[in-house]
């Protein structure tokens, strides 16, 4: 029990100035509690294990004593200021604040004082995103320039899979260079996007007013700006939808709708501008995203393929994250054989076993994860009524496929990416198959 | 700004030619610094084009320094030449103690080597000598590189020359092709490696201007190659491209002006080559300058290229007599290298045009 009251403390690691004090050196004259005026220090009895040795020769025996000391205080109200009275004071030099490059007091000061009561984030990355970013002068001579005209340039950054030079499929021909191979495909935008806010959490008119605005740019304006759909699953009208071409369709670690994408493919008038594939969850890093079922309504239930249930992210793609240690920290349905070297992430035969979620162009994701996760409740068949009502079409559509998960097939995957109707001539060994 | 310049001729010629082109410019530069790259050598050089040629500013514990790396890594000593310096007093130059100009026979292990690798050797003992001098203050390790002499020095170009006897034209000291700039101190700290022309494998280049994407050209090229170091002036960031595009990736020479000031993409949708060019900004579009700029490039094979900015904020005028040819930042330089010319065929480049002066003298410009 007192280890749980502990965890709800705060330490002395969490403030941004610890108290070095060698207790060898110390009287206890007290003047350095006297001297502080943040009450962050204050003189205690601790047991501590010495070496002593009281004979005339040396016999040193190691035993345990309670020793009176000066401490820090665990509090966040009395934090060490770092002012250095105490060490000022104190006659010994047994005392100083030193900085704690690891204070975690920005993260107390957050959840107002309270401790963190939860692994999974820390506060260790020392460079910030501000701290890296480099801003050249504009000019050297002309600071600021003369005339804006001088330092005009293009903004468009191009979006695609940009090849390095010396990949590009060159050939010269009489001093030209000659394109002789495939390039993935680029397009040029401005290099601002409507970023991946989940279109599958949203009201509909939320991401309709945003989907809108993105094409007016496009085709009023010119402006080529593009729109990220977010994790959660994309809506059947806007995967037929003209605009589409403006939109970037994400997958992250929960799969959301991925099925009703695909299934939405044969309809598709124009390609998507671009699939983003979410490795890890960069608004909720190491903990992931927990989308709550009292906010699973209806419309958010059609798009995602779910029912009402909390709808949670795991933090990473499992398929992308070999080693357990990191796994162990998403929702994860096994763990690997052996403890011993699963600290290598480079370590092949300590893969978690592979389990359907893993396959990105997994046509069915969600019912396999489903039927193969205890912890995923999505596609409870507690609730299929509802459910099935909210999404007629799809869920025909669903059981006319029999669609079939197998993970290492690439002919199987092939077809998923062709369509229903293409995939329902897959191969007959349905390990879980759809179960209504 | 400085001022830049190149001739280029059929018949060795002196370095007092290049302070001649120079000298009348000198109210676009401050004359607070000197600094050419011989190609092409004649005089006492003459003899051993084949040999790599070390240009060294040093102390005398710098001399020790690289005499001691050389002799370890088996470069053997052919021949060198000691300028008689003019200590004159009340010259306006921060000379150095010791200038170094030393001809190297290739270590035994790489006589028989490819071209290839003995060019990655001499880049690697540059970078080297260079590592070496800088750490503890000891010197600059300007070129290494046969038929390559680099002399740079701050203080007035003038002084600098009676400094080096570059008045004498005592025949010692000649070349065929010569890159040269005078300049003016702006707002950096005066480095010797901050002077133009820089030099790396063969490819010479000095600039006239300010490149105002110099933290993103900087940042990529970095990635790019060992021997894309130092940064001391935006300007090599031109070198390091040029070095990129023709040594690396070994492009056509055309597309080194498509790289730094690529066509807008309204005109690139135009062409035939449409496809290609849009690769190109892809892939090297941090590679892509702006701000008011000239360069002059010297390359391996001897030629010259100059192209300026996509706006021709900075220009250059090309003009020759039929054994002699110069380029420059003002045309009262060439009035005074080149009397003898037809004006009316100066070439005065414009924004999208690139000119090479060949080896055998022929004038080649195209728009990118
Ligand atoms: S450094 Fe200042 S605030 Fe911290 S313990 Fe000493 S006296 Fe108190
Ligand atoms: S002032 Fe120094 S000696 Fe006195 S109690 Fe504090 S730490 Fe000990």
């Amino acid at each position: 029990m007192e280890t749980v009251t502990k965890i709800q403390d705060v330490t002395f690691n969490d403030l941004p100035w610890k108290i070095e004090y060698s207790p060898e050196r110390c009287t206890m004259c007290g003047s350095c509690v006297a001297a502080c005026t943040f009450k962050a220090i204050e003189p205690g009895v601790e047991r501590r294990s010495v070496t002593i040795s009281t004979a005339h020769v040396p016999e040193p025996t190691q035993t345990h004593r309670a020793i009176p000391v000066i401490r820090q205080k665990n509090s966040a109200a009395n934090f060490c200021r770092g002012c250095g009275m105490c060490e000022k004071v104190c006659p010994n030099r047994a005392i100083r604040p030193v900085r704690n490059d690891d204070s975690r007091l920005n993260i107390l000061a957050r959840g107002g004082g309270n401790p963190i009561k939860r692994g999974g984030r820390n506060n260790l990355i020392k460079d910030r995103t501000l701290d890296k970013i480099v801003v050249g002068r504009i000019s050297q001579m002309t600071d600021p320039s003369l005339d804006s005209e001088r330092h005009t340039f293009d903004i468009l950054a191009p979006f695609g899979r940009v090849l390095l030079p010396g990949e590009l499929p060159f050939s010269i021909d009489d001093g030209e260079l000659k394109l002789s191979g495939w390039t993935p495909p680029v397009r040029w935008i401005y290099p601002v996007i409507f970023s991946d806010m989940s279109v599958g959490a949203l009201s509909t008119r939320a991401w309709e007013a945003v989907c809108l605005a993105t094409a007016y740019l496009n085709e009023r304006y010119d402006m080529p700006v593009r729109m990220c759909s977010g994790e959660g699953g994309m809506p059947v009208q806007l995967m037929k939808s003209d605009y589409l071409k403006y939109m970037i369709i994400q997958i992250a670690s929960g799969h959301f709708g991925w099925n009703r994408i695909i299934k939405a493919m044969p309809h598709m008038k124009v390609d998507p501008a671009g699939i983003l594939i979410k490795i890890g969850q960069g608004a909720k890093p190491g903990d992931g995203g927990l989308l709550p079922a009292a906010k699973v309504a209806e419309h958010i239930q059609a798009i995602r393929g779910v029912p009402k249930a909390d709808l949670l992210s795991p933090p990473t793609i499992r398929a992308f994250t070999p080693s357990r240690n990191r796994c162990r920290k998403c929702i994860c349905p096994s763990t690997p054989p052996s403890n011993s070297a699963c600290r290598s992430p480079s370590n092949a035969p300590h893969l978690p076993p592979r389990y359907p979620s893993t396959t990105i162009f997994s046509a069915t994701p969600i019912r396999s994860a489903a039927a193969s996760s205890s912890t995923a409740s999505r596609a409870a068949p507690a609730q299929p009524t509802k459910y099935r009502s909210t999404t007629p079409d799809t869920l025909s559509s669903q059981r006319s496929a029999n669609v079939t998960w197998q993970p290492s097939s690439k002919a199987v995957r092939a077809r998923y990416l062709c369509g229903p109707a293409a995939a329902s001539a897959s191969p007959a060994t349905p390990r879980p198959t759809l179960s209504r | 700004m400085c001022r830049i310049g190149a001739i280029k001729s059929k018949v060795a010629f002196h370095p007092s030619q290049a302070l001649r082109l120079m000298l009348p410019q000198q109210e676009g530069h401050d004359n607070s610094g000197f600094a050419m790259v011989m190609q092409d050598l004649d005089g006492v050089f003459g003899q051993y084009k084949d040999k790599p040629l070390l240009s060294l500013a040093c102390t005398q514990k710098g001399a020790q320094m690289v005499e001691n790396y050389m002799e370890a890594h088996n470069f053997a000593r052919v021949y060198e030449w000691v300028p008689k310096l003019n200590r004159k007093p009340g010259l306006d130059i921060k000379a150095m103690p010791h200038y170094i100009f030393r001809c190297y026979d290739y270590p035994e292990q790489v006589q028989g080597a490819s071209q290839a690798a003995k060019e990655e050797l001499l880049l690697d003992t540059r970078l080297a000598l260079r590592a070496l001098l800088e750490k503890e203050n000891q010197g600059y390790a300007f070129s290494l590189w046969p038929d390559v002499l680099t002399l740079k020095e701050i203080g007035d170009p003038r002084d600098i020359a009676v400094y080096f006897r570059l008045w004498d034209d005592s025949g010692e000291l000649m070349a065929k092709n010569v890159v040269v700039q005078c300049r003016q101190n702006t707002n950096y700290e005066i480095v010797r490696y901050a002077a133009h022309p820089f030099f790396i494998q063969g490819y010479t280049l000095c600039a006239n201007g300010e490149n105002t994407f110099y933290t993103k050209n900087k940042e990529y090229q970095k990635s790019l190659h060992r021997g894309y170091i130092g940064f001391e002036s935006d300007s090599q960031n031109f070198l390091y491209t040029l070095h990129y595009v023709l040594h690396q990736l070994k492009w056509p020479i055309k597309y080194y002006k498509h790289v730094i000031t690529p066509l807008p993409f309204e005109e690139i949708e135009k062409r035939p080559d449409k496809a290609e060019l849009k690769l190109i900004r892809q892939s090297l579009g941090h590679l892509e300058i702006n701000g008011p700029n000239t360069i002059i490039g010297m390359l391996p094979d001897n030629s010259l290229i100059t192209c300026c900015d996509s706006k021709k904020l900075r220009p250059v005028v090309i003009g020759g007599d039929g054994t002699t040819i110069a380029i420059s930042s003002e045309v009262c330089g060439l009035n005074v290298v080149v009397p003898d010319r037809d004006p009316a065929t100066d070439v005065y480049p414009d924004e999208r045009e690139v000119v090479v002066i060949t080896s055998d003298l022929e004038v080649q410009r195209w728009k990118q």
